[in-house]
């Protein structure tokens, strides 16, 4: 009897905040308990699908495919996938209530219509037309006419408290009708009534109405036990009871927005929902031996599984007499020509024809196609696109214009990015510039395979400490102001140590982790941390399939606007061969798309990006003095340390650059030896003479994933799809056990090769130090190729390439206050906001920046808008004027009189502000733009310093002077010393200086250390905090915004920092000063 | 202009504390809503403060630098009890007194030097001392008065209730002299002024903008000009800079009651010749409220003993009348239920006044119970219960049977014609709850209960349904979850009980039977 009963209805943590299991913990529990099967069955989604198909594929059992879905009054019906016709409808079924346009498009709010008319520059509008709004999340509701449609053959267990004829019977109405109607749309034998029993009295009685019902409509009964967790649970006596239910009453408590003591009956009345042995279920069902078979027959019934999705790429159209390949070489070798020239080296012919023929070998020209179709689209209207990755390494994409690498050049490998032995389909990302214009190309990807063709692939958003800890506590029933001090408490930077655990942070918060409660709040938050909250939308994944995808997966809307995402993440679909095409909004080619036409029009020189001046002298003389504050992948603290010791000299040395600071190279040691090397400190050995045509380039020190792989292959014998293998399992945070195999492999490799001794145990130092991120040359190329074209554009184009910047922001590493500094120190004149000058954007003005009305704090875009129009129409006269013109409210006002952009107007900051108030402020009113009472102002004008607060207050920036010069004076004569005088401070010589804090960081690499960034009127200094001093000084040293620190001063090859030992906070209006950008 | 002073007592919390319990006045404390280690202080002794405890610390933190640091939960009891010995001791030096917001109050001042005496030595060097030394001497007079009542507080005076309060907050006695207000309120910064709610921030803000200060630099404002811009709310506080705005002062009577008191020749020994003395002064004082459209809430009773004590008794009235009769054996229920010690001298009789309640809420709903009787019936219920055991039983939302809240009675919303009773026409199985569950001994065959034990039961198990699994209240910690399998039982007895074995203790227990 035990192995004949089955678990039908079980409902996993992608039900969020219904079920407390993850589906791998119910697929292992299930093959552990030897269950030959089980269904997975999430409320109102396939969320949970592939992670569960794959745990149960590796434990050995099938993986049932189920839904739980939410009807029209609330019930919910439970359905069963018996074979992919029915999948596809099922799917379709969910996608139909969530995509289900609400009736009223018009009622949207002004802040969420999205734009859809062309920008200035004429190309297209984002959208035809404003795109249909949607259900809300969890608002989505299944109709009987969806059933109708959609329902046929879906197998459906109708019993449960939650069904809709169980509802009926519990009201004391006729479910009858509704019976016979459901019967008619399944068809005859898919309508069960399921019996549970989790020793509830009142679920007893209704259950023997179900069976009443099922008698009398001769349906078959069937035993189920709604799973919500898989195991009991641990013994009480820890106070947190059985802690699988205590989760579930966590969640359900988060979910109904109340807490565990307000939930009462909401939550469940014991704790049998739990994935229990056949033989208890076969023992609780002992007088209905049927309903415990029938699970196993219905098991048998359900064939489908994931692997049978039937997915297909979507065909390129093809001119007429074109194959895929043949098209794909004509397409090849044009763009060939435009690249290298009308005649081609041997070289290159000869990569171009290895890879064509490994395409066509593979079947994958069509997919290249696509890609070339997009990029044929950005280049079309003008967007800027770049691919990354992988596809880096190859010459057809090259050619194809699809990166901007060139592969033969720099002998990267291909079959890093298309194995035949992988049999995977590659992997091709494209950097477009963040924003509307990425934006334009989602909604021609859309617009071409149509609505239903390709949608965006989900994120699903798991809980992180903080909030976790708001949410628990919330629900635990602590008070508001402790849940904030309590979810305060647990704010970490990136590196912990046994000091940086919620328990020990609660104690050096001053919390009592011993209380119960307190005990409880933590042992919740790390149960939870795995579990997914909801699900959000990936930054740029997007599928594209030959058919509707609705039919293999189901979609939903996003919360963007006109955006349509699957119910899977990019790993479900990756191991599922569903293929994505990564669309990534990348801030820097917005910044580079808005910089050249600025200097096009100010400087004018036409600069592209793909002939920019090649190894420019000047550029890499910046780079060199670490001058890179905006300067794409190498602005970092740690980049920075590192640039003055590298002395980048050419283009490579920057690919080098951006690839050396990452975790990998740190992790592994490489970087210092690397940088010895090249300054002649150290000599360059090879671990094996076999290694060095591999090594050469980066002076014997593995440094690229690509090395790693043909290290691999050279001294151990791996083929390059072992190698690519080798990598994913050293990507691969969990498997150990892989690693460790792997291992064996290579040493066994390099034995049969002769490598042995201390030289394999190096070599296998240098691959397994990649294990977390090594960073791939091809991506480093690419990133370097935009590093390359901003720091041209800082070195010769300071204002434009400024400009861009605060534009675009946010992105990179600093804060625009800090940007504009930096500006001011190479030579840029920043103008401050002024009503009769600045547009919304930033602009130039004789070769100096003018900050933009985007920069006054809660200003928004259609206000700034008007602001230009009005002017544009003749110039404003007074604040009356403006006021009644732009129609703005005193807010708006008030900040653009406090921010100072009436000056032009010849009034001073106070007097504006008096004039505002006085304005009146309804554009309706008669008396609109009547000047007011010429009162005398009382107010007396801003003093220096107030003027600075008050920009900071205002715009968050400055243009005046920085707020430290104004303490410039106090500070000297107290011996503290400005940025710039440290430069001339010698090395070990204690120092001690002050600043705005501007990032703080402490990076997962480095032991526990703690970075300071601190910035002066005269640029920047960077503090190093040790591991003790750091927990000593914690919330100093986390919330101070300006620092005064006293410590040593290292230099070593003109690189400086301080190690600080002594710290005081300077006070200051808080509210005046820039945000630090703090890592955690 | 007359003379206001204002007494304020600063921190209430703390100051209401150290009312109540004397011997913590050199010892540092701190007070929070729930002294738990991760509750936050809400307030802080001057000695906590000095040894660097603050406000919004966690207990764990505070006690973190003071060990030894006492915590207290806060009590608006106190602070309430506090408040009125501040209103008695303003009283006692100005018969015109204005209480104010619960840490502080306005007295009259005017005229008041020619009641006192020059008691101390004039400081001619203290501020407000030469010419108005009277006036400082007396507002010494009031702190000494109220510290004699347990509390340090602040005095001010000056010309309006404004400057009088603004000057408190400076903190001892300050006396503004007459013609020196704005010199005074020229120096006072604006965060004094404590601007109420999200106007008050937003009006703190605009003024930050325009550099202002403090109240001498809002003064030079032009009013009309300031009017326009600020509104109403800044127009007042102009006028308050420029020492304009005068808020009258309205002395207050504390309380509205009626009271009625008589001295007897003779002394009473027996409830009922006092009930007799009684009746009248009850009428008297309903007589009164009657003439005001008032009714009877709260009566407090007060014997002058023969042995030279004092009986005090408060009769509560729930529901407001003015039956004399209801009243009458309200007051002998409660004088019987705590007799006084000697015989009765003099009595007085205080009512409060309420406003009355509609006996009928609508036209077509049926009156409520007379507020009388249901009155008198509570009443004797909870002199032979105790009140705190009278009322109503509410079952929470819970899986707990036993789970229940004590509500006040309240009489149950009358059915309107027609109307059919709740739960319509569904024939419930009806349970006998046992308040409390009655332990149990069970024995059982092949693990299934066969005979149960008890106090009151004694029978074999005929039949059984069960278990039903109960448990929660999880989140309760070692101890206050609960965790039960319940079981119906037919008895030999012929009863069907509903009892329960609980698994953590796995002790049986009845606590219901099946009607």
């Amino acid at each position: 009897m035990t192995e004949r009963y089955v678990e039908l209805r079980a409902r996993s943590a992608f039900s969020f905040l219904e079920g407390a299991a993850l589906p791998e913990d119910l697929a292992d529990r299930a093959a552990a308990l030897g269950y030959p099967a089980i269904a997975l069955g999430d409320r109102d989604g396939l969320y949970g699908a592939p992670r569960f198909y794959h745990a149960a594929k590796q434990a050995g059992i099938k993986a049932i495919v189920g839904a739980e879905l939410t009807l029209w009054d609330e019930s919910r019906l439970y359905l069963l996938v018996p074979d992919r016709e029915r999948y596809r409808n099922l799917s379709r079924l969910i996608t139909a209530a969530k995509l289900r346009p609400l009736a009223t498009p018009a009622a949207r709010s002004k802040s969420e219509r999205p734009s859809i008319i062309g920008d200035a520059d004429g190309r297209p509008p984002v959208f035809a037309e404003p795109p249909p709004k949607y259900p809300a999340k969890d608002a989505a509701r299944i109709a009987l006419d969806d059933l109708e449609r959609y329902g046929a053959g879906l197998i459906c267990l109708a019993g449960g408290v939650r069904s809709p004829l169980s509802r009926l019977l519990l009201r004391g109405e006729d479910p009858q009708p509704l019976l016979e109607r459901l019967s008619a749309i399944l068809g005859r034998g898919n309508l069960f009534i399921d019996l549970q029993r989790h020793l509830d009295p009142d679920e007893e009685r209704l259950n023997r109405k179900l069976m009443a019902l099922a008698e009398a409509a001769h349906l078959p009964t069937l035993a189920t036990n709604d799973v919500c967790f898989c195991t009991a649970g641990d013994a009480p006596a820890g106070g947190l009871g059985e802690k699988n239910r205590a989760l579930l009453d966590v969640l359900t408590c988060i979910r109904l927005k109340t807490t565990l003591d307000g939930a009462g009956r909401a939550l469940w009345a014991n704790a049998e929902r739990y994935l229990k042995p056949g033989a208890a279920m076969a023992a609780l069902f002992r007088d209905l031996p049927r309903a415990v078979a029938a699970s196993s027959e219905i098991a048998e019934r359900c064939g489908f599984t994931l692997k049978d999705l039937g997915y297909r790429f979507p065909d390129y159209p093809l001119p007429p007499g074109e194959t895929p390949d043949s098209y794909l070489r004509i397409l090849t070798y044009a763009g060939a020509r435009e690249r290298w020239g009308p005649k081609l080296d041997d070289r290159t012919r000869r990569q171009l024809e290895h890879e064509l023929e490994i395409i066509a070998r593979l079947r994958l020209a069509g997919y290249f196609l696509i890609v070339w179709d997009i990029v044929q689209f950005c280049r079309e209207h003008r967007v800027m696109a770049q691919g990354r990755g992988s596809a880096a390494n190859s010459a057809v994409c090259y050619a194809l214009g699809i990166t901007a690498v060139d592969a033969v050049k720099m002998e990267l490998l291909f079959e890093r990015f298309l194995s035949e032995e992988r049999g995977e389909w590659p992997d091709i990302d494209l950097d477009l510039p963040s924003g509307d214009q990425r934006e334009r190309v989602i909604q021609y990807l859309y617009r071409r395979y149509g609505e239903r063709g390709a949608a965006m692939t989900a994120n699903v958003i798991s809980y992180r400490t903080r909030s976790a800890v708001r949410e628990i506590a919330k629900v635990l029933g602590f008070a508001p102001d402790q849940i904030d001090r309590l979810a305060r408490l647990a704010r970490a930077y990136e590196f912990r140590d046994d000091r940086d655990d919620y328990p020990a942070l609660l104690k050096q918060g001053g919390v009592d982790a011993s209380a119960p409660r307190i005990g409880m709040l933590v042992e919740l938050t790390r149960r939870i941390q795995a579990l997914p909250r909801h699900l959000g939308q990936h930054s740029g994944g997007m599928v594209i399939a030959a058919g509707p995808i609705d039919e293999i997966v189901p979609l939903e809307p996003a919360t963007m606007p006109g955006r349509v995402v699957i119910q899977w993440d990019k790993e479900d679909c990756a191991d599922l061969g569903i293929i994505k095409v990564d669309l990534l909004g990348l801030g820097m080619m917005a910044v580079l798309e808005t910089a050249l036409p600025l200097v096009k029009e100010h400087s004018g020189v036409a600069l592209d990006l793909a002939h920019l001046p090649p190894d420019d002298p000047a550029v890499y003389a910046m780079l060199q003095r670490a001058d890179t504050i905006g300067v794409f992948q190498v602005e970092s603290r740690a980049q920075m340390a590192t640039l003055p010791r590298m002395k980048p000299r050419r283009f490579y040395d920057l690919v080098v650059e951006v690839a050396i600071i990452r975790p990998g190279p740190i992790v592994g040691r490489m970087v210092h030896p690397y940088l010895d090397r090249r300054a002649g400190r150290a000599r360059v050995t090879y671990a094996h003479p076999s290694l060095e045509p591999i090594l050469r380039r980066t002076l014997g020190v593995p440094l690229f994933q690509e090395q790693l792989l043909r290290m691999a292959m050279v001294v151990a014998g791996f083929s390059g799809g072992e190698a690519e293998e080798l990598r994913r399992a050293m990507g691969f945070k969990r498997s150990l056990e892989r690693m460790g195999k792997i291992e064996q492999r290579l040493r066994a490799g390099m034995a049969r090769n002769g490598v042995t001794g201390a030289a394999a145990d190096e070599i296998i130092q240098s691959i397994t130090s990649f294990a977390l991120y090594g960073f791939p040359e091809s991506h480093a190329a690419s990133f370097a190729l935009i590093a390359y074209a901003s720091a041209y554009l800082k070195c010769h184009h300071p204002a434009e390439f400024f400009a861009a910047m605060l534009d675009c922001y946010p992105l990179g590493f600093y804060h625009p206050s800090t940007l504009v500094k930096d500006a001011e120190r190479h030579g840029v004149t920043v103008l401050p906001i002024d009503v009769t000058r600045s547009r919304w954007l930033c602009t130039i003005e004789d070769r100096a920046l003018r900050l933009g009305l985007r920069y006054l704090s809660g200003l928004r875009e259609d206000f700034g808008r008007r602001v230009e129009r009005a002017r544009a129409e003749r110039p404003f006269r007074s604040i009356a004027d403006f006021a009644a013109r732009t129609g703005m409210g005193r807010r708006e006002l008030d900040a653009l009189a406090y921010g100072g952009a009436f000056s032009a107007l010849g009034l001073e900051r106070r007097a504006a502000l008096w004039q505002v108030a006085a304005v009146e402020r309804d554009p309706q009113s008669l008396l609109a733009g009547v000047e007011p009472h010429p009162d005398q102002p009382a107010l007396a004008a801003m003093t220096r310093l107030e003027q600075t607060q008050a920009d900071y207050a205002a715009t968050g920036l400055t243009t005046g002077p920085h707020l430290m010069a104004h303490l410039r004076q106090r500070l000297s004569k107290a011996g503290v010393m400005s940025a710039a005088e440290l430069a001339a401070a010698r090395d070990g010589q204690t120092v001690r200086t002050a600043g705005v804090v501007i990032v703080r960081q402490r990076p997962g690499t480095a032991k526990g250390f703690f970075f300071l960034t601190l910035e002066d009127e005269t640029g920047i200094a960077n503090a190093i905090v040790t591991p003790p001093l750091f927990h000593q000084h914690r919330a100093l040293l986390s919330g101070a915004a300006v620092l005064w620190i006293e410590g040593v001063l290292q230099k070593q090859d003109g690189v400086m920092s301080i190690r600080a030992h002594r710290f005081a906070r300077i006070k200051l209006d808080r509210s005046a000063l820039p945000r630090s950008h703090d890592f955690h | 202009m007359g003379r206001i002073a204002c007494i304020l007592i600063p921190d209430l919390p703390i100051a209401a504390l150290l009312r109540s319990n004397p011997e913590l006045r050199e010892r540092p404390a701190a007070l929070c809503a729930h002294p738990a280690p991760h509750a936050e202080l809400i307030a802080v002794s001057r000695e906590a403060a000095a040894a660097g405890v603050r406000a919004g610390m966690t207990v764990a933190q505070a006690r973190a630098i003071v060990p030894d640091l006492l915590i207290a939960r806060r009590s608006p009891e106190a602070e309430r009890s506090a408040f009125e010995a501040i209103l008695d001791a303003a009283e006692s030096v100005s018969p015109l007194v204005e209480p104010g917001e619960p840490d502080r109050a306005w007295l009259d001042f005017e005229g008041l030097a020619r009641l006192y005496h020059h008691s101390e030595p004039v400081d001619p060097d203290r501020p407000g001392d030469s010419a108005h030394g009277t006036e400082a001497t007396i507002a010494a007079e009031l702190r000494r008065r109220a510290y004699r009542v347990g509390l340090e507080t602040a005095v001010g005076v000056g010309a309006s209730k404004e400057i009088a309060y603004l000057a408190a907050r400076c903190g001892g006695v300050r006396v503004i002299e007459p013609g020196r207000e704005r010199e005074f309120l020229d120096w006072i910064p604006l965060e004094m002024l404590d601007l109420p709610g999200k106007p008050g921030r937003d009006l703190e803000l605009v003024l930050a903008r325009w550099g202002i200060r403090r109240l001498g630099d809002l003064a030079r404002l032009e009013p009309r000009a300031a009017a326009s811009r600020l509104g109403a709310e800044g127009l007042e506080l102009v006028r308050l800079a420029r020492g304009e705005r005068l808020a009258p002062f309205v002395p207050r009577r504390r309380g509205e009651s009626i009271v009625e008191i008589i001295e007897l020749e003779y002394g009473v020994e027996n409830l009922e010749p006092l009930a007799f003395l009684i009746r009248p002064m009850l009428e008297r004082a309903i007589e009164r409220l009657a003439l005001r459209g008032l009714v009877a809430g709260d009566i407090a009773l007060e014997f002058g003993l023969g042995n030279r004590s004092r009986y005090q008794r408060r009769v509560t009235v729930a529901a407001a009348t003015n039956e004399v009769r209801a009243l009458l054996t309200l007051i002998t229920l409660s004088i019987e239920a705590a007799p006084p010690a000697a015989a009765v001298e003099a009595i007085a009789l205080g009512v409060e006044a309420r406003p009355p309640r509609p006996v009928q809420t609508g036209l077509f709903t049926p009156p409520t119970p007379a507020p009388g009787r249901l009155e008198t019936t509570l009443a004797r219920l909870a002199a032979l219960c105790r009140p705190d055991q009278v009322g109503m039983l509410r079952a929470q939302d819970s899986w707990r049977p036993e789970a229940v809240d004590l509500m006040p009675f309240d009489a149950p919303p009358p059915r309107a014609a027609g109307e059919p009773p709740p739960g319509g026409n569904i024939t419930r199985l009806a349970i006998r709850a046992i308040r409390p569950a009655e332990e149990i001994e069970v024995m059982y065959d092949r693990g299934a209960p066969e005979f149960v034990r008890g106090r009151s039961i004694a029978a074999r198990v005929v039949t059984l349904a069960g278990p039903w699994q109960r448990d929660g209240e999880w989140w309760n910690g070692a101890g206050g979850g609960f965790a039960r399998d319940y079981y119906d039982l037919a008895l030999s007895d012929g009863a069907v009980y509903r009892a329960y074995r609980d698994r953590h203790t796995d002790r049986w227990f009845v606590d219901g039977i099946y009607d």
